[in-house]
């Protein structure tokens, strides 16, 4: 009651028509600055174009790219999408097609799409994302200093740190590795794999694939050989076919290791060790924060993550019959 | 952080993993209780012969040599066992002295949890063999201090030749040698030694449910009628020693023998809360019915009271491990 009598006179007060001469005089100019002020910062920021090349579509690392380019106050960041869907002739058509003039900067996920943009495009600067060994791959000369106009984020894993983890949940003495013959990315995670295989005591056995119709015979194998585990490198190509793969190991009870955390989410993938993508994609965008604010390429150092990301997939662990320890649940990702 | 804050950081999720640990060992304890009404024959010497001979030893070998050695690790839960066990037994003296001088209680159940029947596999379940490793370490120490401050106050006498004759120990060295030496294994004996191993693992893990069946053997021969007698060694037991507990990993932290700065090493971060945890949890144990040997070695020497104090500690541990737990998930794993 005496609040709506407050507002009633308030409402008679505010009706007396100076009364609202002087608050549209006084409240008008303040509008005003404030429209001004946020159309001056809109001009203000500068616009810039960037080609997105993905080799296997949107991943969470374009989503953290993106948002962190989308918050920096000094852009205004265009994006243009070019999706190889998992092809390298596409992936040669896309980069062959692009007008470099259009762009600020071409962002290129992945060693394949990284290696035909540095071997095509020289003079506008290319940020990578999720190139496993950019040395070895010759997309940089050293982690500091690319020698080209490439700087971008690497999803190098410490093999050491993943293995240790793994040890928590499983004990491996027989390991499958599978990967694709085709892409470069998966041999180097399987040379650091081999270096720490005798301080952890297991044996590897080599699986690779390199279409489709080898994946049924890779499979056979694999149930064969009777391995406890099984370890997916940062494949697009397995990424691409893992629904069937998962499907296979897991009715056969056997667990499943990937390095893309995707794998366990959509995949039934047991647990993942790897970077977070996402992650990925925020480091891969400071570095082009830096190419846009003047530095050449070349002298913006390469990222890489500081920690493992670990997701699991209680469904798959109860499926297997795997326990999973308490004190990983603080620091994974769970996916029920 | 507030108290409100930290008990929100529990998820269910932890909650039901703890569930899905406890529920399993709860009823495998009950399963045990019914063998032990039901069997007329008396079997659970043999039961306990083939636990402690052949199952116990492959699991504890099994475990620590896949556990890196670490001797600060042994050190930490070694100290927690011998100051929780000393504090405990002053903390009865205390409380009370007048029931031993009347001969009622020798303060076993009360001193003493059950380190190994029912914390390893609880440990292995909750925390895997990371957990396993640290909770053996922590049931050696218990037996050193049965047979040597155990003992003491049964006998007047230490029993280090009944000590020296648990095979348990030998596998634990065996295996605590294996995890600091790494054994060059020829090639042509690999799948050999990988076979031999399986064959360990799986009968180590066997030592689980029986553990547990043991536990719940002799629980269903004690009178419900006499649990009151036990209640204030049971409360002692599983709420005054985990009480003790939380306050020595405070020592630990404020000392910095137990580091809590998460760093780079996330790995170490996570293996040192899992020390925390299984002290914690280690304390808050139920008592041993080891002390009681009510049927196993035909020495009932133990008073009523005593016998009480394990059923007493036992039903009320249901109840204080799952608020142990809580406060373990909330003030260990979450900072």
């Amino acid at each position: 009651m005496i609040r709506t009598g407050a507002r009633s006179r308030f409402v008679q007060i505010c009706s007396i028509v100076p009364l609202r001469i002087l608050l549209c005089t006084l409240l008008c100019p303040l509008f005003c600055t404030f429209f001004d002020y946020s159309q001056a910062q809109a001009a203000t920021k500068e616009k810039r174009n960037v080609a997105m090349i993905l080799f296997r579509g949107e991943t969470p690392s374009e989503q953290g790219f993106r948002e962190t380019l989308a918050a920096a106050a000094e852009y205004d960041v265009q994006f243009t999408t070019f999706d190889a869907a998992q092809s390298k002739e596409r992936l040669q058509e896309i980069i062959a097609g692009l007008d470099t003039l259009q762009y600020d900067m071409i962002y290129a996920f992945g060693t394949m799409a990284a290696q035909v943009a540095l071997a095509k495009i020289k003079d506008t600067p290319i940020i990578f994302n999720v190139v496993q060994r950019p040395i070895e791959a010759n997309v940089a000369a050293t982690w500091e200093h690319s020698g080209n106009n490439a700087t971008g984020a690497s999803n190098m894993v410490s093999m050491e740190s993943a293995f240790k983890t793994l040890a928590l949940v499983l004990n491996i003495r027989k390991l499958a590795f599978v990967y694709n013959e085709n892409d470069p990315a998966p041999r180097y995670q399987r040379a650091d794999v081999e270096k720490i295989r005798k301080k952890f005591g297991f044996k590897v056995i080599d699986v690779t694939v390199q279409n489709t119709a080898d994946i049924p015979e890779a499979l056979k194998l694999i149930v064969n050989s009777k391995v406890d585990a099984v370890m997916f490198p940062s494949d697009s190509f397995i990424k691409a076919n893992a629904n069937d793969i998962m499907e296979t190991l897991n009715k056969h009870r056997i667990p499943t290791i990937a390095i893309i955390p995707e794998m366990v989410r959509e995949n039934e993938a047991l647990m993942s060790l790897g970077p977070d993508y996402y992650e990925l994609g925020q480091l891969a965008a400071f570095n082009a924060l830096q190419v846009f604010g003047g530095k050449h390429p070349s002298d913006v150092p390469i990222q890489t993550v500081p920690s493992l990301k670990i997701s699991i997939n209680l469904k798959t662990a109860d499926m297997l019959g795997v326990n999973v320890p308490l004190q990983l649940l603080s620091l994974s990702t769970i996916i029920r | 952080m507030t108290l409100q804050a930290y008990l929100a950081s529990v998820s269910s999720l932890e909650i039901l993993m703890w569930l899905r640990g406890i529920i399993p060992v709860v009823l495998i304890v009950v399963v045990g209780v019914v063998i032990g009404r039901w069997d007329q024959s008396r079997n659970q010497r043999t039961l306990d012969k083939l636990t402690q001979q052949i199952f116990l030893p492959c699991l504890i070998f099994s475990s620590l040599h896949r556990h890196p050695f670490d001797l600060k690790e042994i050190a930490q839960i070694g100290t927690a066992a011998t100051l929780l066990t000393v504090g405990i037994t002053l903390l009865s003296f205390l409380l009370m002295g007048a029931a031993r001088k009347q001969q009622e209680t020798n303060f076993l159940p009360t001193i003493f949890m059950s380190s190994a029947s029912l914390l390893l596999p609880l440990a292995f379940i909750l925390f895997g063999n990371q957990g396993l490793a640290k909770a053996i370490y922590f049931y050696l120490f218990m037996l050193l201090l049965t047979h040597t401050l155990g003992s003491f106050l049964t006998e007047g006498k230490v029993t280090w030749r009944q000590f020296l004759k648990i095979p348990s120990l030998y596998t634990a060295l065996l295996g605590m040698v294996c995890a600091a030496v790494t054994l060059p294994i020829p090639a042509a004996f690999e799948e050999l030694a990988w076979l031999s191993e399986k064959g360990i693992d799986l009968t180590g893990l066997g030592a689980l449910p029986l553990l547990i069946i043991s536990f719940g053997y002799p629980l269903g021969r004690i009178p419900l009628a006499d649990v009151l007698k036990g209640v204030p060694g049971a409360l002692i037991r599983i709420v005054g020693a985990p009480v003790f507990a939380f306050m020595l990993i405070y020592l630990y932290r404020q000392s910095g023998w137990l580091n809590f700065e998460k760093g780079y090493d996330i790995l170490g971060f996570i293996d040192q809360r899992t020390t925390e945890a299984i002290i914690v949890i280690s304390a808050a144990m139920p008592s041993s019915h080891h002390t009681l040997r009510l049927d196993a070695s035909g020495n009932p020497t133990v008073s009523q009271r005593d016998a009480a104090t394990v059923l007493a500690s036992t039903l009320g541990a249901m109840v204080t491990l799952c608020v142990v737990f809580f406060f373990t998930a909330a003030f260990i794993f979450f900072d």
